[in-house]
């Protein structure tokens, strides 16, 4: 009797840290929610410009199609010829998502930039010269860059979300990917 | 005075990092750039006082037998909440910490103050020793991110040493530069408090900061039913 009295009181207590906790992490979310979802559009703005320097028109296409992969969270057409994708994928055992800018030339869909707009784990992968390795690329060769040592998941996860990007640019009617 | 003997413990004497070595994993991770250290261990230390508090003022509601998972429960919390806010005001060091913020977690640290300190002692007291080592743990990681950085890298807080550049050692801001620096410290640190740090007694059940909660279970520690059974 004892026993189980002590075991109703060790759940209860602990449910109950557990309830507060929630509570504050949901006072805490409401305020900051909106503050990093602008910070992250604020991101894929800059990724835009830094691809795209020239950039006088962005046209954002909504809904996007059918079968578009998941990892695609927008497309938006630039200056009416290229293609901008914005993807989030993760890598594994990524603590977030990995932020994609892909920008694709309009026509037969040549890499033209790729920016990590977030990426949580070894931060140097995203800054250094291996994304630019995909630079001219396109569907047919992509698929030829090796993967990063010591970063492999997350280079593969790159190769992936890349593949995603040629198949929605395929999907909008980007250019003649095949 | 006593209070003023808790602050002060976690800088040199019990410094978590170089004496009782603990939170070696940020510790080697961080200290590569002293703004990270510095970044890394201001986290570290919120999370410590808030968690220490919080445990404290708990103490005599949770039950032993859940006290583990509560206190990760509330650990956890607290990480999450520096996470959100960072994100939201200082995106750029939230960036920089990268995965190491949200492993405070499982920082030995934390978990090891809430069992060895307040979970005995008042929230005062408790708040008072999450802030002395969380002093001593960024002290110790600046210490290790300064000798790194400048160095490994001729450079401080991101800014170049011109007269460095050429005499850079660049092992130290690599995996084996950061073991070195690491027991040259702690060898540092030993000189320095001779007989004034804590010693462990013993590498048996006597030397476990659970020691005495796992005697009041009798028998809730493998190794004592063997050395009983022998």
């Amino acid at each position: 009797m004892k026993q189980s009295r002590g075991s109703i009181k060790s759940i209860i207590v602990l449910t109950a840290i557990c309830l507060a906790v929630t509570a504050l992490l949901a006072v805490t979310n409401s305020f900051t929610a909106p503050k990093i979802a602008d910070a992250r559009q604020q991101k894929i703005e800059n990724s835009l410009k830094e691809i795209f320097p020239d950039v006088y028109s962005i046209r954002e296409i909504k809904p996007l199609p059918e079968r578009t992969p998941s990892t695609v969270k927008a497309v938006y057409v630039i200056n009416n010829e290229d293609y901008a994708i914005v993807l989030a994928t993760t890598s594994a055992y990524s603590s977030g998502d990995m932020g994609i800018t892909v920008g694709l030339k309009g026509g037969y869909g040549e890499i033209i930039g790729i920016k990590l707009t977030s990426y949580y784990e070894s931060k140097d992968f995203g800054k250094d010269t291996y994304p630019l390795n995909y630079i001219g690329k396109d569907i047919g060769s992509y698929k030829d860059v090796d993967a990063f040592a010591g970063v492999t998941y997350s280079s593969k996860a790159l190769k992936n979300a890349i593949g995603d990007a040629f198949e929605c640019f395929k999907l909008v009617g980007g250019g003649a990917v095949e | 005075m006593k209070k003023l003997k808790i602050l002060t413990n976690g800088l040199l004497k019990e410094n978590p990092v170089l004496v009782l070595v603990l939170g070696t994993c940020p510790t080697l991770a961080m200290s590569v750039s002293v703004i990270n250290a510095i970044a890394m261990g201001l986290a570290a230390t919120a999370v410590l006082i808030c968690s220490n508090a919080v445990i404290s003022l708990l103490r005599k509601i949770i039950p032993d037998t859940v006290r583990i998972p509560c206190y990760i429960v509330v650990i956890a919390g607290f990480v999450t909440l520096v996470q959100m806010l960072m994100e939201a005001y200082l995106p750029d060091l939230y960036e920089m910490l990268g995965v190491y913020l949200a492993l405070i977690v499982v920082n030995c640290i934390i978990l090891g103050r809430a069992e060895m300190f307040a979970n005995k002692h008042n929230v005062l007291e408790s708040a008072l020793d999450g802030l002395g080592m969380g002093i001593g743990f960024t002290l110790a990681l600046i210490a290790m991110a300064t000798v790194r950085e400048v160095l490994g890298n001729a450079s401080f807080a991101g800014m170049k040493i011109g007269f460095l550049q050429n005499f850079r050692i660049p092992i130290l801001t690599a995996p084996p530069g950061g073991f070195l620096v690491f027991g040259i410290l702690i060898a540092l640190v030993a000189y320095l408090t001779r007989g004034k740090a804590p010693q462990r007694k013993s590498f048996d059940c006597e030397g476990c900061p659970s020691a005495a909660f796992c005697r009041k279970e009798q028998g809730a520690c493998g190794i004592a039913n063997e050395t009983e059974a022998k």
